[in-house]
């Protein structure tokens, strides 16, 4: 059974689970529940098989509890989101409380854990000149779990007194290049150890070095290491960098899991913790190499935004990532409120706020983090702050080249209908890239890009078959038709099917969907009116494509948008233009769009 | 979850100390807020000590040639390696005092523990210590109340509570604030204004706990003679001293912000604790800010733990957000039928009826606990 549905709730299924007997562990379970650790959500996505084939079963969300100290509870978080799970699914059927049962024959799942729920980690890069130090810096500089890297030769860090002696960095990397430390560097790097906390092994330390070592610094460097790892960050290209970092990925991981106090659940024994981020990069590449060739994901979680754009080249494929901290809907929505300020977010609203409406809805939000809007009115001023949460993304990620499919995930997935999150998308990415002329737009509701992310980081194989089949929903074809007088006839849609066809006529400053029937191939006919320019083409002629319905992507929908790019001064014609492509795709009732 | 409001509770509160901890109180003793209950070690950078090189040894010879083993205190002066003949002798002494911590033979480096700075720790809630880990932490247990809020920033500080207002949802008056509250802990049930915080800022009020306060009154409070400041750095300024001006006391929200009143059940026990002693913690988030305040053992003969409570049949809630948003009301039903929401997919819908009868569903996740009559008393 491959259909979608909802139950009601925010969980999405697809298939049903095939019972399961056999008792295994974690290594040889035979599902796998990836749960990522969000600030605000706890979100768990079960994977395994279905009829036979690999599938993305189901995917629950339960708050993250924090202890009256303030640290996140995963433990709790995890075993609410397994509950709920279970309800649904009934996997898992037996899921110890923790492995110290020394029970691992009831293990029926193992989990993924994902997130970067812990605090983030501060480093120390030493090298034996600051050249190579700040080289590594920069390479690890783009983990989202790291905070602040002190980089430097020995004496630099020693003497700039940038580590205090109270300073205790949660990880110390030395790394040696070919030439090696000097042998009279042994006394600062003994000091520098003994300041960081190194020597007594209070602090993890990793030692990268080449194959062969060099010197005595390195025999004593080795002795205290405890984790030495072959590479060598000094040549051009570097390698063994995904070495470095797979270590860094554990040492946080474990970190991540004590602060939580999950320790002792049935993680899989090859798991290190990528951060929601890394595994949705890894996602991003997934999907630019089977056909997408540029793809960005933007994630807006309650304290964080997250934006990963992933691009192939002659089947070369490139990626990269921008992380704001401190920002998002939830507890980052104060930050968020004065990043964006009041002007910019009012600019997207179709009523007046009242004075300090929107700070207040900031703060309460922020006290309340799980809280479900529900009037419209307390709806529109959430996707205005979502609409700049995309845009202080997309301004870090500084994009030169729109991309080809964009997929939204976090709250663009969860809080908002699908035909909004789109219009959210467009909106945020007209403000940074006006010159977009067409785009496929997708909605993670499933968390798959996180799920299959992590699971591409362990088994890729496994990761690809179920990406086949079970990648984010696209929702529309969005096309961007720019120029012309306000209210004259802009572009001639006309979209074509076995046995059907819809003509429709944008106007200037419209925002207009259409739609195939569900699993229809359809043939989007663009015809832009005199002085409209719409995707490469001009008048006379015409902009032709296919929309081609999929299992993920089965009702094909095609959105024209007319409006002028964003600026201040038309800002609230397009907040009208919002509000009537809301009536007209049906994202809203009448009923709801009149109680604002 | 911990029950947000509880009178005649026994709450421990663990006082963790820095190093080598010298703990000062003993079990049984009673502690207030000004007891010294421990000096603690401040951690201060280890000193290396080339010992090798001051004997112009190998390192390996200069294991050989220590005077002193590894773990033993030494005073600064003190020979810590000798070599050479009695014509020649060379020696290598302690820079500092301390604990010779180990000596490497591969580097010919010793390192030197220095000690610490010592610092006086104070009892951060008044009552009895009922447990010990020596060196380490003491844990104390005040008879009492407690009570959480939702939000809170300025830190740890103590004082005596005093009720302002008369009742849960009175706004509180700027004019009614006067000398008896300077030092003081000032409750107050609805919300508080921009003119009454900075009369409290110059009264020295140390804390304030209200049922909410507006971002704007928040805003213009902490801007003092500015301009205006954005809504962060008035959350960031409660509890600091700014230029020129007197620090904005701390602040803990019982409700949230905006113009709400505190439900009856943190009321009725804040003020049953009128003229007490009490500790507010209020460091901010990710924190739960609460105060625990001390009771008199007669007043509370037999004291019990901290309740715990989940939302059920039967439990207390206050509606966090949306049109009947600071209703309090009673669970009827749960779990009812789901609720749509605006993102398309149903929440969990909880049936509440308030106190007058009137019935309506709520979303779970818009729900916060406030009693939950069927956990263990």
């Amino acid at each position: 059974m491959n259909e979608l549905f909802n139950d009601g709730g925010n969980a999405k299924v697809v298939g049903m689970v095939q019972s399961s007997n056999e008792a295994a562990s974690p290594l040889a379970a035979p599902y796998t529940i990836v749960c990522d650790y969000g600030s605000t959500w706890t979100k768990a996505t079960l994977v395994g098989a279905v009829d036979g084939v690999q599938r993305l079963i189901a995917t629950r969300a339960a708050p993250t509890p924090t202890t009256p100290s303030g640290t996140p509870n995963l433990h709790a978080a995890t075993m609410d989101a397994l509950q709920r799970m279970k309800l649904l699914t009934g996997v898992p059927e037996s899921l110890p409380a923790t492995r110290a049962d020394g029970d691992e024959g009831e293990v029926e799942v193992a989990i993924l854990p994902v997130g970067s729920s812990a605090p983030p980690m501060t480093v120390v890069v030493v090298a034996p000149n600051s050249g190579l130090a700040r080289s590594t810096a920069t390479l690890l500089a783009d983990c989202s779990y790291v905070g602040t890297i002190h980089s430097g030769a020995v004496v630099e860090l020693l003497a700039n007194a940038r580590l205090g002696p109270r300073s205790r960095p949660d990880a110390v990397i030395v790394v040696e290049g070919r030439s090696g430390f000097p042998p009279n560097e042994t006394q600062n790097i003994a000091r520098l150890f003994a300041r960081t906390g190194v020597d007594t092994r209070l602090v993890p330390l990793l030692y990268c070095r080449p194959d062969e070592p060099t010197g005595g610094v390195a025999e004593f460097v080795g002795r205290l290491a405890s984790t030495v790892v072959v590479c060598d960050l000094g040549e051009k290209p570097a390698y063994g960098e995904s070495a470095v970092r797979r270590n860094l990925d554990l040492l946080y991981a474990e970190r991540m899991l004590i602060h939580g106090g999950a320790r002792g659940l049935p993680f899989h024994p090859q798991a290190a913790s990528l951060s929601s981020n890394g595994a949705q990069s890894i996602a991003a590449r997934f999907a630019a190499a089977s056909g997408a060739e540029s793809v960005l994901v933007v994630d807006v979680g309650g304290s964080s935004v997250s934006a990963c754009y992933a691009h192939k080249i002659d089947n070369d494929l490139f990626d990269s990532y921008s992380v704001d901290a401190g920002i998002g809907l939830a507890s980052g929505a104060v930050d968020l409120y004065a990043r964006a300020g009041a002007d910019a977010l009012a600019q997207w609203l179709p009523f007046e706020p009242r004075a300090d409406e929107l700070g207040a809805w900031a703060v309460t939000r922020a006290t309340t983090p799980h809280a479900l809007p529900l009037t419209l009115r307390e709806g529109f001023i959430e996707q205005a702050f979502i609409r700049e949460a995309v845009g202080v993304a997309l301004r870090r990620l500084d994009l030169k080249t729109p991309p080809a499919l964009v997929i939204g995930a976090g709250a663009l997935a969860s809080a908002v209908r699908p035909q909004v999150a789109v219009v959210l998308l467009i909106d945020a990415l007209t403000k940074t890239l006006p010159d977009w002329t067409k785009m496929d737009i997708g909605v993670d509701t499933a968390n798959s890009l996180s799920a299959l992310g992590a699971l591409a980081a362990m088994d890729p194989e496994r990761a690809a078959l179920i990406w086949e089949l079970d990648s984010p929903r696209r929702v529309a074809a969005a096309v961007s038709a720019r120029g012309g007088r306000p209210r004259t006839p802009a572009v001639a849609a006309t979209l074509d099917w076995e046995g059907g066809a819809l003509r429709e006529i944008v106007q200037t400053g419209g925002l207009v969907a259409m739609r195939a029937p569900y699993g229809a191939t359809a043939g989007v006919m663009l015809s832009p009116a005199r002085g409209i320019k719409l995707m490469e083409v001009r008048h006379p002629e015409a902009a032709h494509f296919t929309l081609t319905p999929s299992s993920a992507y089965p009702l094909p929908q095609v959105l024209l948008d007319a409006r002028p790019s964003a600026s201040s001064r038309d800002a609230h014609a397009r907040s009208a233009h919002i509000l009537a492509y809301l009536a007209s795709s049906l994202a809203y009732t009448e009923r709801e769009l009149g109680s604002i | 979850m911990i029950l947000p409001y509880q009178f005649g509770v026994a709450i421990r509160t663990e006082l963790r100390l820095l190093g080598r901890a010298e703990i000062s109180v003993s079990v049984g003793q009673r502690v207030d807020l000004d007891t010294v209950v421990g000096y603690e070690d401040v951690p201060v950078e280890p000193v290396i000590v080339d010992v090798a090189g001051a004997l112009r040894q190998s390192p390996s010879e200069a294991a050989g040639s220590l005077v002193v083993v590894p773990g033993t205190r030494v005073s600064k002066g003190d020979v810590l390696a000798r070599a050479g003949s009695q014509r020649s002798l060379r020696e290598c002494r302690s820079p500092e005092s301390g604990v010779l911590a180990s000596y490497a033979s591969a580097t010919g480096l010793a390192t030197l523990v220095r000690e610490g700075d010592r610092r006086e720790v104070r009892a951060r809630t008044p009552g009895i210590v009922v447990e010990i880990a020596p060196g380490r932490a003491i844990v104390t247990e005040t008879t009492g109340a407690w009570v959480s809020g939702v939000w809170g920033a300025g830190g740890v500080v103590g004082g005596v509570v005093r009720t302002a207002g008369n009742g849960p949802s009175t706004e509180l008056d700027p004019r009614a604030i006067d000398g008896r509250y300077t030092h003081s802990i000032l409750i107050a049930g609805g919300s508080i204004s921009a003119a009454a915080l900075l009369r409290c800022a110059e009264l020295e009020v140390r804390a304030v706990i209200v049922g909410g306060v507006t971002s704007s009154a928040l805003t213009v409070a902490a801007a003092g003679n500015r301009r205006s400041i954005s809504l962060p750095e008035a959350l960031y300024s409660l509890g600091r001293a700014q230029s020129n001006l007197p620090p904005l006391p701390a602040l803990m929200l019982i409700d949230g912000f905006g113009s709400t009143s505190m439900p009856e059940e943190a009321w009725d026990v804040l003020a049953r604790c009128d003229g007490r002693e009490a500790a507010l913690f209020a460091p901010g988030r990710p924190e739960t800010p609460r105060i625990v305040v001390q009771l008199p053992r007669r007043e509370v003969p037999q004291p019990r733990p901290l309740r715990e409570g989940v939302i059920r049949e039967g439990a207390i809630v206050r509606v966090t957000v949306g049109p009947q948003k600071g209703t309090t009301a009673r669970v009827v039903r749960y779990p009812y039928r789901p609720t749509p929401t605006l993102s398309g997919a149903a929440a969990e819908g909880v049936l509440l009826r308030t106190a007058s009868g009137d019935e309506f569903v709520v979303p779970l996740l818009n729900l916060r606990l406030i009693e939950d009559p069927q956990s263990e008393r």
